[in-house]
C-alpha cells in the first residue's frame, strides 16, 4: 500500500523538471489527443455586466495555458464557457476544430443542437476550484461514473483504470473513501482523477488550488504537474500560484475587464510586464 | 440529532463505550419489539371478514364506559383500521410517483409544461380534500365508463391530493442539490438520466424524506375523509357502531387509539429510515 507523498514544500523548487517541450503539433486533431480550442468574438454578459468583449483566443493542442488576472475580469467565465456552463451571447467557441455551439448547414452555422454539444463536449472536461465531487459516492464510484455511463466500459475495467487513475493522483489507499472523509487536498485529486477518467482532450482548471488550506496546495500542484508532463490533453488554467504558472505555462494570458491585455511566455508576462495593469496585478499578488 | 438509547453503560464515573451493535443484537431493542409485534400479531389474527361492523354484545347501560364492550369492539375497528391503512399506503404511493412527475414539469424549462403544472398544483393544494373528494364521487358517478369503488375513488382522491404537496417537497429537495453538482455533471458529460438518477435523485430524497414522512402521517389522518364516500374504514366503523348500539364512547376511543397504534411505529419507522439515508454532507 502506498502511502501518499508528502507534497513538501508550497513553492514549486527549482529543481523539479520543467514539462516537456514538445507540444507543437500540426495537425488540429492527433487521434485522441490534445485538441486545439478556438474562441472568435466571444461575448458574455449577465445583465449590463459585460464579462467577455469580443474574445478572440487561441490554445494550441496540447498546450498550457495560464490565465491570470484580477477577481472579476472573466477568466473564470471563458472556462465556463468553454465548458457550456454559460451560453456565450455571441461568437463561436470551436473545440478540436468542431464548434461546440453551432452546426454546419451547408454555408451557414445554426444554433446547436443538445446532442451536438454533448457529442464535442466529450473532449472537454473541468476541475473546480470546491471540488463539486459527488458525496454520496466513494472516491472510485466518483471516478467511475463516467466512463461507465457515458462512454459505456464494464464495470471491471472501468474499476481498474479508476484505480489506476487512483494511484497517480496518489489515492489508491482511499479508493473506497468518500468525500466527507478526505482532506480538501484529496478531494481535489480525486476531482482531478476522475476528470482524466473522462479522456478529455482539453482540461480546464479553475483556481483549483484556492479552496484549500495552503499546506495542501502542493500535492495538488504536483498532480497537475504529472498532467502536464504527459503532455496528451491541452490545459487551461485560471491560477493565482505565480510560481506554478511559470513553471508549466507555454503562454500566460493577462485578463483584464473581459480582455486579454497581454500575452506571452511566463518569463515575459510575469517577470517583464509591458502593461501597468499586469504591474500593478503582479505587485498586488506578490505583496503577500 | 441525539440517540434515542444509550450506547454506552455508566459503571460507577466512567463512562464505558460498548461498540455499536446493530439494533437488531440489542436486547433493549430486540424485546420490546418483539412484544409490540407480537400484541398487534394477535390483534390482526382477531380481525373478523364480517361483511359489516356488527357488535354481538350489547354494553351495560349503567356505565358510560364498558371495558367488555370496548374489548370485543377491538377486532371490529381493526377491520376499519385496515381498509384506512390501505387506502392510505396505495394513495401515498400514487401522492410519491405522481408528485415527482410534477416537480419535473414545473421545473421544467417548457413554459408550456411548467404554467399548467404550476396551475393545477396550486389549485388542487387551495382546495379542501373533502370537497375534492365529493367532486371525484360525482364525476365517477356520471360516468359510466368511469366505475370506481368508493376505496379506489378515496386513493385517487388522496393520492392526487397529496401529490400536490409531495411535488412541492421534491422541488424543494430537488433545488437544495449545490449547483456545483450540476456543473460537475456537466464537466463529466453525464447524460440527463444519469444525471438526475446517479447525481441528484440521492441527494435530493434525504433532504426530502421528512416531508414525505408529515405527508404520509397527513394522509392517513385524512384518509377517514372516504366515510363520505362509503368506505368502510375506521371512521365508519364508529360511526356505525354508534348507530346500531348508542354507544359513541368506546368506538370512538377506540378508532382514536388505532390511529396512534399505525402513526407512532409509522414516525419511528420513518426516523430510522432517514437517519440510515442520511449522509455526511460536504462542501
Amino acid at each position: 500500500m502506498s502511502a501518499p507523498t508528502d507534497p513538501g514544500p508550497t513553492d514549486p523548487g527549482p529543481t523539479d523538471p520543467g514539462p516537456a517541450a514538445s507540444t507543437s503539433s500540426e495537425t488540429e486533431v492527433s487521434a485522441r489527443g490534445a485538441a486545439s480550442v478556438r474562441l472568435r468574438g466571444v461575448t458574455k454578459a449577465f445583465g449590463t455586466n459585460v464579462v467577455l468583449r469580443d474574445l478572440d483566443l487561441d490554445v494550441e493542442p496540447g498546450e498550457r495555458v495560464v490565465i491570470i488576472g484580477p477577481s472579476g475580469s472573466g477568466k473564470t467565465t471563458i472556462l465556463r464557457v468553454i465548458m457550456t456552463l454559460e451560453r456565450p451571447d455571441a461568437g463561436t467557441v470551436r473545440v478540436g476544430g468542431r464548434h461546440l455551439y453551432h452546426e454546419r448547414h451547408g454555408d451557414d452555422l445554426r444554433p446547436a443542437r443538445e446532442r451536438h454539444v454533448r457529442e464535442v463536449r466529450s473532449d472537454i472536461t473541468m476541475v473546480f476550484q470546491h471540488f463539486n465531487l459527488f458525496p454520496h459516492m466513494s472516491a472510485i464510484e466518483n471516478v467511475m461514473l463516467a466512463p461507465v455511463k457515458v462512454h459505456r466500459r464494464p464495470r471491471s475495467e472501468a474499476r481498474a483504470k479508476g484505480m489506476e487513475l487512483l494511484e497517480k493522483v496518489g489515492l489508491a489507499h482511499a479508493a473506497n473513501q468518500t468525500p466527507g472523509q478526505l482532506s480538501g487536498g484529496q478531494k481535489q485529486r480525486v476531482a482531478i482523477a476522475r476528470s482524466l477518467a473522462c479522456e478529455p482532450r482539453v482540461m480546464l482548471f479553475d483556481e483549483v488550488t484556492s479552496a484549500l488550506d495552503p499546506e495542501l496546495i502542493g500535492e495538488v500542484l504536483n498532480v497537475l504537474r504529472d498532467i502536464a508532463a504527459e503532455g496528451s490533453t491541452t490545459m487551461m488554467l485560471v491560477t493565482h500560484e505565480m510560481g506554478f504558472a511559470r513553471e508549466v505555462a507555454d503562454r500566460v494570458l493577462m485578463f483584464d475587464e473581459g480582455h486579454v491585455i497581454e500575452a506571452g511566455k511566463p518569463s515575459q508576462v510575469l517577470d517583464n510586464p509591458g502593461e501597468d495593469r499586469t504591474r500593478a496585478f503582479l505587485g498586488a499578488v506578490f505583496e503577500h | 440529532m441525539s440517540a434515542p438509547w444509550p450506547r454506552g453503560a455508566v459503571d460507577g464515573d466512567h463512562l464505558s463505550y460498548r461498540p455499536h451493535r446493530r439494533w437488531f443484537r440489542r436486547p433493549d431493542v430486540v424485546v420490546p419489539l418483539l412484544v409490540i409485534v407480537a400484541v398487534y400479531a394477535y390483534l390482526l389474527l382477531g380481525v373478523e371478514e364480517t361483511s359489516f361492523f356488527r357488535t354481538r354484545m350489547t354494553a351495560k347501560g349503567t356505565e358510560h364506559f364498558d371495558w367488555m364492550y370496548f374489548w370485543h369492539l377491538v377486532p371490529l375497528m381493526w377491520r376499519g383500521l385496515l381498509v384506512t391503512a390501505k387506502a392510505t399506503v396505495m394513495g401515498f404511493t400514487i401522492a410519491a410517483t405522481l408528485g415527482f412527475v410534477l416537480a419535473l414539469g414545473r421545473r421544467s424549462r417548457l413554459r408550456i409544461l411548467s404554467w399548467p403544472t404550476a396551475a393545477a398544483i396550486e389549485f388542487v393544494r387551495s382546495t379542501p380534500l373533502l370537497v375534492q373528494l365529493f367532486f371525484a364521487q360525482a364525476l365517477v358517478r356520471s360516468t359510466d365508463a368511469l366505475s370506481l369503488e368508493p376505496i379506489s375513488i378515496l386513493m385517487v382522491g388522496l393520492g392526487v391530493h397529496y401529490a400536490t404537496y409531495c411535488s412541492e417537497a421534491y422541488r424543494a429537495g430537488i433545488d437544495s442539490v449545490p449547483k456545483g453538482q450540476w456543473e460537475a455533471a456537466t464537466a463529466l458529460n453525464l447524460g440527463p438520466a444519469t444525471t438526475w438518477s446517479r447525481v441528484i435523485v440521492p441527494q435530493a430524497v434525504p433532504n426530502v424524506l421528512p416531508a414525505l414522512g408529515n405527508f404520509l402521517v397527513a394522509g392517513f389522518k385524512d384518509a377517514p375523509l372516504g366515510f363520505i364516500l362509503g368506505v368502510p374504514g375506521v371512521l365508519f366503523f364508529a360511526n356505525t357502531v354508534r348507530g346500531e348500539d348508542f354507544r359513541p364512547t368506546e368506538p370512538y376511543i377506540l378508532a382514536g387509539i388505532g390511529f396512534l397504534m399505525l402513526s407512532l411505529p409509522a414516525a419511528w419507522a420513518l426516523r430510522r429510515l432517514e437517519r440510515r439515508i442520511a449522509y455526511e454532507r460536504t462542501d
